[in-house]
């Protein structure tokens, strides 16, 4: 087979004859008056190989070129090298076709979407237990700040409201705050400070201290549990991993801090809403309060559901399938209770204190 | 092959150059290389970077014969290793000061560590990627002294910071100079000359035009920087000579950087290695090389230099390459 070979001392080029010995997997170059040279597939390296062209190099000093100029060579030797190194495979790899490498990319699209879409999110959210709980206050008050008015406050009702948690859950009322909000839409939340809302309509909808218990224990362990501050990294994951990336811690709180105002926008998923109502569950037995009332008033609101919309509902989808797995909880983890006249009391209070 | 190198009428030649890879190949490479080195969570990096070097200067001809990258992943994973041994070792200093509540001299030590390295990263970068390229088996070479380098570097630098930034033209045609007039081709001589007044001159006229016409004199902007590159290299032989003229204008480059961004929008940036295909094929098909050297008496000159260090501390610090 005709080919240029380079001697690697001048680059005038030099005909020769080359030949491949495959059981011995060797090349043999010849050229004229010059003693034939015989080298080992092993120590060749593909210099460059595309259709109709392989160039070959081998030796460190001198580095002498093989050029050939011919497609049945090139096929051969990438076909019979059994040197297992020299890229053989990649050449392999390389020459799989355009069909295989768009499979490939798509591939690799497909894992960064994932990874950005889901591996991401996973451990933003994991990461929260990384923040220190001062910085949930922090973003509870700039959360509270923004959406709560100092005139839309009940102070009547809510000083009555903060008395019936403190009855209700002696040992953990100090960390929570109850806000009686004047509004006409049937909507309760709660913010990582422990400062929790309840809106007039709600409180007007509720009938039962066990109905009231059932939705205090159920927000208090949202922030218990960091809900709002896991949801909020997860949906701020991009940018978290920008900061990440440019080693920003300072930006990363910015950026949780500027976003507060979501806070109450944020919708729960089905695992935080379970997760939130059997350690409400868990609550309620503590200070032996009937759980009854948690699923009379996830019904009450289910029969509302179609003329609000907006509300309770929307942060906190309720589903038959939440009521049947509560009402499953409770018979498989009974527990006993008693009644509780003075917060029924209390109750009864707030709501006729509320002016309208 | 040797028709093209008659001399014509009046002893001078042409000698053609020209990419020929193709888009879809290097697509190919660039997606076999990113999915390796996305299995290997990027240990597979050098070797993916010595991979398509070795296809880009495979696929470049030069008189009739491609281009030879010699570069091994395994040279450059030493390399990278290396690199970020340093890197750290600037970082951790840096820490170590600001834990010691001296945050200004930690700062100081990473800022003054930074600008040591870069000239010694250019130094090793070219050091190494011209001993590892070479054409008909000829090694190219950069014989640039480190301490030379260093000096223009930090000359230049602070020049730059007190002239608010006017020394910058000055100080870029000097290391340009410098670095080009370093490079050897076997025994054949480049070199690069350079004015900084004139490349200051262009800019300011690049700059002013550019906001005059909201933007669309860039590409002619673009066209002069590039047509300054290519028209001011110069090899030498003996006392045989060859010169390099650029021939695009600036509507060349409008249209190739237009289609490159099209393509960037629409295939979401998997279109890259495209970009990269159709940018060589355009700037070599615009080089054109006229003279009277005769590449068939070129003889080998340059030592083998396997350090890929300064490469790979370029790649991680950005800086780019300047051929
Ligand atoms: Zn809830």
């Amino acid at each position: 087979m005709d080919a240029v070979f380079y001697n690697g001392v001048s680059a005038r080029p030099i005909d020769a004859q080359v030949s491949l010995l495959d059981e011995k997997q060797q090349l043999l170059i010849e050229v004229d008056g010059e003693t034939p040279i015989l080298i080992a597939f092993s120590d060749i390296a593909i210099t460059h190989s595309e259709n109709g062209l392989i160039v070959l190099s081998f030796g460190k000093n001198p580095n002498r070129v093989i050029e050939v100029r011919d497609e049945s060579f090139r096929s051969h030797y990438l076909k019979i090298n059994h040197s297992g190194k020299k890229g053989i495979t990649y050449f392999k790899l390389l020459n799989a076709g355009w069909k295989v490498h768009v499979l490939l990319a798509l591939l690799i699209i497909g894992f960064c979407f994932g990874t950005y879409f889901y591996f991401i999110p996973y451990i933003a959210e994991s990461a929260v237990s990384i923040l220190p709980r001062s910085f949930d206050k922090k973003v509870g008050d700039m959360a509270f700040e923004q959406s709560i008015t100092e005139e839309e406050i009940d102070s009547v009702a809510t000083l009555t409201m903060n008395e019936y948690l403190k009855k209700m859950m002696p040992d953990e009322y100090k960390n929570y705050h109850l806000n009686v909000v004047k509004s006409d839409e049937l909507n309760a939340f709660a913010l990582p400070n422990g400062e929790i809302v309840i809106y007039s309509k709600m409180l007007r909808h509720i009938k039962t201290d066990d109905e009231l218990s059932g939705l205090l224990s159920h927000e208090i362990s949202h922030v218990t549990n960091r809900h709002s501050m896991r949801l909020l990294c997860k949906s701020l994951s991009g940018y978290l991993l920008l900061s990440v990336m440019m080693n920003d811690v300072n930006g990363l709180m910015t950026i949780i801090l500027d976003n507060a105002h979501n806070l109450q926008q944020l919708s729960f998923s089905r695992t935080y809403e379970e997760e939130a109502d059997i350690s409400g569950l868990k609550l309620l037995e503590k200070y032996k309060i009937n759980p009854k009332g948690m699923i009379d008033l996830f019904e009450i609101l289910q029969k509302e559901h179609s003329v609000n919309i907006p509300g309770f509902l929307s942060t906190h989808p309720v589903t038959s399938d939440r009521i049947t797995y509560i009402k499953k909880h409770i018979k498989n983890h009974p527990f006993s209770f008693t009644p509780h006249p003075e917060l029924m009391q209390l109750l009864t209070k707030a709501k006729t204190q509320m002016s309208n | 092959m040797e028709i093209i190198n008659q001399p014509n009428a009046v002893g001078k030649r042409f000698y053609p150059i020209s990419f020929k890879g193709k888009g879809s190949e290097y697509f190919g490479i660039a997606i076999v290389n990113l999915l390796l080195t996305i299995i290997t969570l990027g240990l597979y990096y050098p070797w993916s970077k010595a991979r398509q070097l070795q296809y880009l200067y495979g696929t470049t001809e030069f008189n009739d014969s491609r281009f030879e990258f010699h570069g091994t992943g395994a040279e450059m994973f030493k390399g990278f290793i290396k690199a970020i041994l340093i890197i750290t070792v600037l970082y951790g200093l840096t820490f170590l000061f600001i834990f010691m509540r001296m945050p200004i001299i930690g700062i100081l030590v990473m800022y003054l560590g930074l600008f040591a390295i870069i000239p010694l990263a250019i130094h090793g970068s070219y050091k190494y990627r011209m001993s590892r390229t070479s054409w008909r088996g000829i090694r190219f070479g950069y014989r640039g002294d480190r301490n030379e380098l260093f000096k223009i570097f930090i000359k230049g630098v602070l020049l730059t910071i007190v002239t608010i930034g006017i020394y910058g033209a000055w100080f870029s045609m000097n290391l340009r100079n410098y670095i080009l007039g370093k490079i050897k081709f076997g025994n054949a001589q480049f070199t690069y000359n350079g004015d900084g007044g004139k490349f200051f001159w262009m800019n300011v006229k690049g700059y002013l035009l550019t906001i005059v016409t909201l933007g669309i004199y860039a590409f002619w902007w673009q066209k002069d920087i590039f047509n300054y590159y290519i028209d001011n290299l110069k090899l030498s032989h003996d006392d045989k000579n060859i010169e390099f003229k650029s021939t695009a204008t600036g509507g060349d480059f409008f249209g190739l950087l237009i289609v490159n961004f099209l393509i960037l929008i629409f295939t979401l940036g998997i279109g890259y290695p495209w970009i990269v295909a159709r940018s060589l094929r355009f700037i070599f098909s615009k080089i054109q090389i006229t003279g009277d050297i005769d590449f068939n008496n070129l003889i080998q000159s340059e030592e083998n230099y396997t350090d890929a260090t300064g490469d790979d501390m370029s790649d991680m610090l950005d800086i780019g390459f300047v051929v």
